[in-house]
């Protein structure tokens, strides 16, 4: 029983971190400029193909995964100066752009690679005793990799000088902007910090599932609703709406076959958007 | 040259899925010209109008990576049929559309290839929901309809045949070959539509036909991305052998993760779904061992093959890729040109009557139409995926008889 119990354990915390590195990229974005980034699935698309194209040519995946953020964060450069940034008044408009530039990565991959699926080897094959269940060390170092960043991202935020400008923004933009803040250049740094975790993600998830130039959109709605249960705007919210979505999804998983516990986990997001419209964690 | 190649080739692509009218014309120019111009001349003294044929090809979508491969099968075989002289006399012309793996785009597709392009017949399909929406289109407008992809069968009408397996041809005889090699006790795991549910049906009584017990079985709905409630419940029931029906991305996110629990140390997979053109998507670890039966592979050494590849590589570069889906395109071109033969005039009630005796033997080994049920007889290879990721042929079964599960009534 013990055994179960830790198991599923392990596989909650393995899906809340999976879910809540997914949908970081979406949730700094939407959280600090109101952005829905329809692209956000295809940032991460772009973040596998980063990693597929380092491992291929320097054999090394550490160096994929680092490469990601850097790719896909001058790609939301690119993105934020020249769409997002003249639409900041219009967030209905951003919506529709986000969505072309994600088709336009998405065909673009398809250009460069071809349409097929991609191969990335795990970086680390074989599991792992803890306590008397086995398992996957990848998925417990993903656990690990995760609250780094999360922290990584929380010092950003909280302890330096761009964080700060970036959260006065947040409160007030013009009476940030009468304190000297340029809110173009925070919203530039939000947008580009948004698309790197996206990328990152992608390339973390890599070893896991299925790389191709289509598969980002399966993780769209998971992102989304991660980021709405936990309410829009905090870390706090976002960890909080992963672990609720992913030991949900693990709970349900265990008793119900998948067809079920799927519908059972957006059931119970709505039950919780019903009593919380803004989120759980709010 | 081959990066070239390449995106010469998902140039085309991309053509055919925006260009919705993308005919072989265009085919033609962009680099087909090896094989298809002698068919302009002889297109050019050829009577009539062209015989048209409308091609439903997911492009995009869950099952993009199938695209390409269906259109290369589609355009060599047309190829071939215009070089000598074309069907009844009349050059072939294709229209490709873009399905998008989606039932809404798919029958969309079939009504406009159907009742504006005025098609003679239809070629393709994968999804089984794609094709049973498209089955239900045709058969009321009695157009010929010849699919090109392995399923669960079931669907039987005049005018629609299928060089695709019936499970019989795929699912049993690999079901025998696991119970024999692999193990007896068996773990079902399949996507949650028509193809996953009718491909178990088939699989259950195939296994314990066999010798063999079923001690689980499980249904995952359409862009699962994490087993691991799943892949508990086969650590549980502990069986010797999965047998998965996940289609599309699912199943190759499915394989990586069974591999990652190390489940694969002690279970071993046998499939009728994982080819030549899915382990791409695999790393060596993760797909060496799996074994696999389908009507066609690249690695088969008949001569008819071997020079199909040639030409597939001369044409679309040497990564080209092709699988029994895109084997079939061509096959199904094949046997209406076989049907076609020594016809005066093209009607379609002659040559959907010819295609019931119609036979072929070419990259698949030989082929030949059943005329109770209009599926074909045809041969079922069973392979080994090697530590290189190769093809290693175990096991040829001759001519296995279709078993649809349904006959035609004339």
């Amino acid at each position: 029983m013990g055994e179960t119990l830790l198991t599923q354990v392990l596989n909650g915390l393995s899906l809340a971190s999976i879910l809540i590195l997914i949908a970081l990229g979406l949730a700094v974005i939407f959280g600090l400029l109101g952005v829905i980034n329809l692209a956000h699935a295809d940032l991460f698309m772009a973040g596998m193909y980063t990693l597929v194209l380092v491992q291929g040519t320097t054999g090394s995946f550490w160096l994929g995964v680092l490469a990601a953020p850097v790719v896909v964060g001058a790609i939301g450069f690119v993105v934020e100066r020249g769409v997002v940034q003249w639409l900041r008044a219009r967030p209905l408009d951003t919506l529709l752009a986000t969505l072309g530039v994600g088709i336009v990565l998405r065909e673009g991959v398809k250009l460069l690679f071809g349409a097929g699926y991609r191969q990335v080897s795990n970086p680390l094959p074989g599991n792992v005793a803890v306590g008397p269940v086995v398992y996957p060390i990848y998925r417990l170092l993903l656990i690990a990799i995760t609250v780094a960043i999360l922290a990584a991202l929380a010092g950003w935020l909280y302890r330096t000088a761009p964080g700060l400008r970036l959260r006065a923004m947040l409160q007030d933009r013009e009476t940030a902007a009468a304190y000297g803040i340029d809110p173009n250049r925070a919203s530039m740094a939000a947008f580009v910090v948004g698309a790197a975790l996206a990328g990152i993600a992608g390339a973390l998830m890599s070893p896991l599932v299925t790389v191709g130039p289509d598969v980002g959109v399966i993780y769209l709605a998971r992102a989304f609703m991660v980021v709405v249960v936990g309410g829009v705007g905090s870390l706090l919210g976002l960890v909080g709406g992963g672990v609720v979505i992913g030991g949900g999804d693990t709970l349900a998983g265990y008793f119900l076959d998948p067809t079920i516990a799927n519908a059972a986990v957006l059931v119970l997001a709505i039950v919780i958007l019903r009593f919380r419209p803004g989120g759980l964690f709010r | 040259m081959a990066t070239l190649n390449r995106q010469a080739h998902v140039q085309r692509m991309m053509r055919a899925a925006f260009d919705r009218r993308a005919v072989l014309r265009g085919a033609a120019a962009a680099g087909m010209a090896p094989l298809a111009g002698s068919w302009r001349a002889r297109g050019a003294a050829a009577q009539g109008d062209p015989i048209r044929v409308g091609a439903i090809i997911p492009f995009t979508g869950l099952e993009t990576h199938n695209g390409l491969s269906m259109q290369y099968g589609l355009e060599i075989g047309t190829a071939e049929i215009n070089e000598a002289g074309g069907l009844a006399g009349r050059p072939v012309e294709v229209i490709m559309e873009d399905d998008g793996s989606d039932v809404a785009r798919g029958v969309r597709a079939a009504a406009k290839l159907v009742g504006q392009d005025n098609v003679d017949f239809l070629n393709g399909t994968l999804t089984s929901s794609v094709r049973t929406a498209v089955f239900e289109e045709t058969r009321g407008t009695e157009t010929l309809f010849l699919n090109p992809t392995y399923y669960e069968g079931l669907l039987c009408d005049p005018f629609y045949f299928s060089t695709g397996a019936t499970p019989n041809q795929g699912i049993e005889p690999m079901a025998a070959y696991a119970v024999e090699n692999l193990g007896t006790s068996f773990y079902f795991v399949a996507s949650d539509y028509i193809w996953g549910t009718g491909s178990v049906a088939a699989g259950i009584p195939a296994v314990e036909a066999a010798g063999g017990t079923v001690v689980g079985e499980e249904y995952v709905p359409f862009g699962t991305s994490d087993f691991t409630a799943v892949i508990n419940r086969i650590q549980e029931a502990a069986p010797e052998v999965i047998f998965p029906f996940v289609a599309g991305q699912d199943g190759i996110t499915f394989i990586k993760q069974l591999t990652d629990f190390g489940v694969r140390e002690n279970v071993q997979i046998c499939a009728d779904s994982i080819d030549e053109l899915i382990v791409p998507a695999l790393s060596e670890e993760e797909a060496a061992g799996i074994v696999n039966c389908s009507s066609y592979y690249m690695m088969l050494p008949n001569e008819a093959n071997q020079a199909f590849i040639a030409t597939m590589r001369e044409t679309y570069g040497e990564d080209a890729l092709i699988g029994s889906f895109g084997m079939n395109m061509y096959n199904n071109m094949k046997l209406v040109q076989a049907a076609a033969e020594g016809l005066d005039e093209w009607s379609k009630e002659a040559v959907t009557e010819r295609l019931r005796e119609a036979a072929f033997d070419g990259p698949s080994g030989p082929m030949t139409v059943d005329p109770s049920n209009q599926h074909v007889t045809q041969n079922a290879y069973i392979a080994t995926i090697q530590p290189d990721k190769s093809f290693k042929l175990e096991q040829t079964i001759e001519n296995v008889v279709p078993n649809a599960g349904c006959t035609v009534s004339l």
